[in-house]
């Protein structure tokens, strides 16, 4: 099996291309009827490009990973969350993170009819994990 | 009077207590100073208010947002704008209060 050598702008090129599929009509978009589950996937998606880069980068430094690893022993899934939002406001102070976050809470876990993922959604989303991944290129 | 009391009179008390607790308010007046000054110097038209941003899975996760809501200000240069402005104001505050306060950026057009 090949490794996993994926790299956090494919994830926003994946959004891109769902982006401008609604926008230019494109062949992924067509061939659903569900435009909602493409845009939340799109968010979904510029939220786990920035989330591996940063966590590499966090990772980096030995005081965090031991800490990650411990979470991760003692399955406190969700306290990683908080891990990373805090570090990246303190290390890299990347406050558009939290907007980031909330668009991929939305589209995971927040479902039609109170709460519909839009068009502009997606396209915050792209801009903000676009400026985040090249401030760190 | 406290400048983050002065923009707010009806300020949330889970605000101040959040303020106060934390020890924010040095912080606090520094980012609104220093905020309101770039935008001003800007001429960008603005309103700025305080909220929470709270983690869905982790209510203890609580970080003050100062929010800064621009109208009708260009798109093109939005992100810049909101960069900017967390630049020029958390290079100035120390790390560990950085993961406490936050700015967010919305445009009202």
């Amino acid at each position: 099996m090949r490794a996993d050598d994926t790299n956090p702008s494919d994830f926003i090129l994946i959004a891109e291309d769902i982006y401008i599929g609604f926008k230019e009509g494109g062949k992924a978009v067509a061939t659903t009827p569900h435009e909602s589950a493409w845009m939340r996937l799109g968010i979904i998606v510029c939220y786990l490009g920035v989330f591996q880069l940063l966590m590499k980068k966090l990772l980096q430094d030995e005081n965090l990973k031991k800490e990650y690893d411990e979470l991760l022993s003692k399955g406190q899934v969700f306290e990683i969350n908080k891990f990373f939002i805090t570090n990246c406001l303190k290390k890299f102070k990347y406050d558009e993170i939290l907007d980031l976050y909330e668009l991929r809470i939305k589209a995971e876990y927040k479902f039609p009819p109170e709460y519909n993922v839009t068009l502009e959604d997606l396209n915050k989303a792209i801009k903000i994990a676009t400026n985040l991944i090249s401030l760190l290129s | 009077m406290k400048k983050y009391e002065e923009y707010y009179s009806n300020l949330n008390k889970e605000v101040i207590n959040f303020i106060e607790e934390n020890k924010l308010e040095e912080y606090i007046n520094f980012a609104i100073d220093t905020i309101t000054k770039y935008l001003s110097l800007h001429r960008i038209v603005f309103d700025l208010y305080l909220d929470f941003f709270e983690d869905f899975f982790n209510r203890d996760l609580r970080i003050l947002r100062i929010v800064v809501r621009c109208k009708n200000y260009d798109e093109y240069s939005f992100f810049y704008l909101w960069r900017s402005l967390i630049s020029i104001t958390k290079s100035s505050i120390p790390e560990d209060i950085c993961s406490k306060i936050a700015i967010k950026l919305e445009n009202e057009s």
